[in-house]
């Protein structure tokens, strides 16, 4: 029996709801308000298999005032790519109403880079009007912390363990955020719920993209980064001053950085708020914690050299002429 | 380890019994799961005896009503889920509402006294300990809550030597964390001593 | 189960994380590098069942696991592997179904799927185990039927098998048996890789030895290339199946509790079967003459050992935690014995209280 606040909460005009039952302290709660927050219009939402459709829709209770789909783990994509198109059709036919309706499909990292990306790369490839919003918190985390693709260097997961024989994850991160750029899509963006502005903003003009619009956006997650709850947002600015997610956008092919630290923190400092890295601070892990660092060195160089001379003046998007509104 | 006395409960009756069934339950996280692993260790690898485990589960990794049924006896143990319940530990109220059923008729029931207020049974024997603020205010850490009430369990059923339950906890903490086990199933044992009657 | 693959030589999984499946593939990477295995978490189901052929076509013996909606993902693969003749094994940990269903509890629903899922003609090995060490047992059992009929074999297990815990007896592994694939007798130039000789199974060459053939999921002759020759394929497809069916006697197994004497005789397998065994015990106090016929090799069904023991009961009750799986089965052989099914399919265990009501109503008719 649901309680009455968690009633009342409900009948609030959100599309999500508060009460759900996400973690303290998950991110994604907090990336998925302030993406639906940027728009006005009436949205669908498609939810892949993964802790945000788990905590939000198990029966008796729901947190969204919205209608909302969760299909199979691999296809959420594909499954909102069948409504948006059912919708032009049906519009086009005259037998709904002339009014704008956005789609948004939300899935975790193993949803998106793994398992679900060869449903994206088809909606990317037919250029559906949709938005796709990553929420990256770098593993399977609903079903105990497993590796995925986005799983960073060196993270103990429990596919991924450390200890004598192995050190963490072996492999680099996946760059999904390439890979959507590689399709040509008219927008793309990397973005942090630290820096909320940023993602409002990025999710705002995600939904005015005629065609498919990609956020990636970093979730951190205190139960498998063996964080405090507090640290959460913490963790998602420092990955964006440290330089490990850089943020950025991509809209018709015109890359732009939205963001340059006033001061580049070095990587462990990132790294020793998670447990998960816990182990690359005993024994003898030095050169795994300079390989990470030189890998977002490397990679913050590609990103410094692309925006040329455009690189922001101060730190922060907080001009409203760069963003044309 | 001492063992202080045992009010009105017959011990040796539980550790005789054909089938003995205890139903752990409470919130995903407050390590209710793993209580019910330790207990099925101390009986099968700590006193030679057989135990079946059988957790249930929700959706969510955390959060949501969770319950584990530990079944021990000295013969082969065939149905691995409670049927006939001699012993319910709750420490959330969802957790009561869902899985207090399938009790016998002189079930012994631990609850924690703040997070399940509402225990509706008047025929069975109710010990209510603020298990959770306990291990907050005692202890500093609220992880311990499951190791109190499993020591509380362990002595007033005597399901288990306590010799036996500590062995099956040293297997499972970490060395820096033994001193500060131990110190729970000493509490535990403690509040045992004091419960009072059916509340 | 994790300890029983490492025991009969298993030294490669693939997998992908699903509930309630996830355990075995995180224990599996605990272990594997230990014995220098390899472990690989793919980037979803389908992947993995082509991960673990492609091991196994290598030379190593490999395996999976999963549950329902990861299983449906990985049947082309399964039949490619019946096709290929690819030894390997697949574990299904059945949840509620059908799609995302009820993630965390018990059901046997995916039974006839593990029979007939993947398309085409196919014969199939899968075993239900219904106890802990009857698992370590059952999973060594699946290597070696794999190894010794170059097929996939399926172990079936529920949910509360898969998340329970209880005391084991185990083996020492150096008292194991553990089959391993034939290798060719021949040289390389003479090596026909789907050529048979007595027996149904073609002695299989593992990659990096010598040996170069042709391996393809099409229809194909002793060479391994592809073919539509009607007399080479109906060949191909008619020893495919002799091979798992003219076999029986090396792969069924069963148990019989108190049938003797029985006038009804309860068909159970897997957890159910637990409960079937209570139950019993519980009906024989009551004077009533049951027993349990519990088959561990649900594919190919003992079907035979069903007919006979049809024949002397007076009822046949088959509990089962789905809407009426294993049941067609024991019809398909009952003849004019009666058979009974009792079916629940809402993720909760049948209980033996469940079995023993449905005894006494059968007991009265």
């Amino acid at each position: 029996m649901p309680n009455p606040e968690l009633l009342l909460a409900s009948k609030h005009s959100e599309p999500m709801a508060s009460g759900h039952s996400l973690c303290a302290g998950c991110a994604a709660g907090v990336i998925v308000r302030q993406v639906i927050m940027s728009v006005e219009d009436p949205v669908v939402v498609a939810n892949a298999t993964g802790c945000l459709e788990v905590c939000t829709g198990v029966y008796p209770v729901t947190s969204w005032n919205v209608s909302w789909i969760h299909n199979a783990f691999a296809n959420v994509a594909a499954t909102l790519s069948g409504v948006e198109s059912a919708y032009r059709a049906l519009r086009k036919r005259g037998e709904i109403p002339a009014r704008e309706i956005k789609f948004v499909a939300f899935g975790g990292d193993g949803g998106t880079y793994d398992i679900g990306l060869q449903s994206l790369s088809g909606v990317m490839e037919r250029g559906h009007d949709l938005v796709y919003v990553c929420y990256d918190n770098g593993a399977y985390m609903n079903t105990g912390v497993q590796r995925s693709s986005a799983t960073p260097l060196g993270a103990n997961t429990s596919t991924s363990p450390a200890g004598n024989l192995t050190s963490g994850k072996a492999e680099l991160r996946k760059d999904m955020t390439a890979i959507a750029e590689a399709h040509g899509i008219p927008y793309v963006a990397q973005s942090s719920p630290g820096y909320y502005m940023d993602l409002m903003h990025k999710a705002r003009r995600a939904f005015q993209t005629k065609g498919p619009a990609f956020l990636n956006v970093l979730s951190p997650c205190p139960l498998g980064w063996a964080s405090e709850p507090t640290d959460s947002l913490v963790l998602a600015r420092l990955a964006v001053d440290t330089c490990m997610w850089p943020l950025f956008e991509i809209a018709k092919g015109q890359f732009s950085l939205t963001y340059l630290p006033l001061e580049k923190k070095p990587v462990v400092e990132w790294l020793k708020l998670q447990g998960r890295f816990r182990h690359l601070f005993q024994s003898d892990h030095q050169n795994l914690i300079d390989q990470i660092q030189s890998g977002v060195d490397q990679n913050w160089q590609k990103i410094l050299e692309r925006a040329g001379s455009a690189v922001p003046s101060f730190a922060g998007p907080a001009d409203s002429d760069r963003w044309g509104y | 380890m001492r063992k202080p006395p045992l009010s009105g409960i017959d011990a040796t009756a539980f550790r005789n019994k054909y089938r003995f069934e205890a139903r752990l339950s409470g919130e995903g996280g407050q390590g209710v799961v793993m209580g019910g692993a330790i207990l099925a260790e101390a009986a099968i690898l700590h006193e030679g005896r057989f135990a079946v485990q059988s957790p249930t589960y929700g959706s969510r990794v955390r959060g949501g009503p969770t319950k584990v049924d530990v079944i021990i006896s000295n013969k082969e143990i065939v149905y691995p889920r409670a049927t006939d319940i001699d012993f319910f530990l709750c420490l959330a109220q969802m957790s009561f509402d869902k899985y207090g059923t399938d009790l016998a008729g002189d079930a012994i029931v631990l609850v924690d006294a703040n997070l399940v207020p509402r225990v509706p049974s008047n025929r069975h024997l109710v010990y209510r300990v603020p298990f959770v603020e306990i291990a907050k205010g005692e202890m500093g850490n609220v992880v311990l809550s499951n190791i109190i009430a499993l020591s509380v369990m362990a002595t007033l059923t005597g399901i288990v030597t306590h010799d036996a339950l500590w062995r099956a906890i040293e297997a499972r903490v970490p060395q820096k964390y033994l001193e500060l086990n131990r110190r729970a199933m000493e509490l535990g044992l403690d509040l045992a001593a004091r419960l009072g009657e059916k509340s | 189960m994790a300890k029983a693959a490492i025991d009969a030589g298993c030294r490669f999984y693939a997998g992908y994380p699903i509930t309630p499946s996830s355990e075995i593939a995180a224990d599996m990477s605990h272990l594997l590098p230990r014995v220098g295995g390899v472990f690989i978490q793919m980037e979803d189901e389908i992947a993995s069942m082509g991960a673990v052929i492609g091991a196994s076509l290598a030379g190593l013996k490999a395996m999976t696991a999963t549950s329902g909606p990861g299983f449906s993902l990985k049947l082309e693969n399964i039949g490619f592997a019946c096709m290929a003749e690819v030894p390997c094994v697949i574990v299904n940990v059945m949840r509620g179904g059908p799609s995302t269903g009820l993630p965390t509890l018990p059901s046997q629903g995916d039974v006839m799927q593990a029979r007939w899922g993947t398309h085409g003609d196919h014969s199939i090995i899968a075993l239900a185990p219904s106890n802990l060490t009857e698992t370590y047992w059952e999973t060594v059992r699946a290597f070696n039927l794999a190894e010794e009929y170059r097929a996939p074999v399926i172990l079936l297990l529920d949910e509360i098998l898969g998340h329970m815990s209880e005391r084991v007896e185990l083996p020492d592994p150096s008292e194991l048996e553990i089959f391993n694939r034939v290798a060719p007798q021949v040289p390389p130039e003479a090596y026909l890789p789907y050529a048979t000789s007595g027996s149904h199974v073609p002695p299989m060459a593992n990659f990096f030895t010598g040996y170069r053939y042709h391996v393809t999921g099409l229809t194909h002759d002793l060479t391994g290339f592809p073919t539509e020759d009607p007399e080479i394929t109906e060949a191909l497809m008619r020893r495919l199946d002799a091979k798992i069916t003219d076999n029986l006697n090396g792969i069924i197994k069963y148990e019989e509790t108190h049938l003797e004497d029985a006038d009804i005789a309860i068909v159970a397998y897997g957890s159910v079967a637990r409960s079937a065994r209570v139950a019993v015990e519980q009906a024989r106090e009551e004077g009533m003459k049951v027993g349990v016929f519990r088959p561990v090799t649900l594919w190919p069904f003992p079907g035979k050992q069903v007919a006979h023991l049809a024949s002397h009961v007076k009822g046949l009750l088959v509990p089962e935690m789905n809407l009426g799986q294993i049941v067609g089965e024991v019809e398909r052989v009952a003849g004019s014995t009666p058979v009974v099914p009792l079916n629940q399919a809402n993720g909760q265990p049948i209980p033996p209280s469940g079995i023993l009501t449905a005894l006494r109503y059968m007991e009265r008719k």
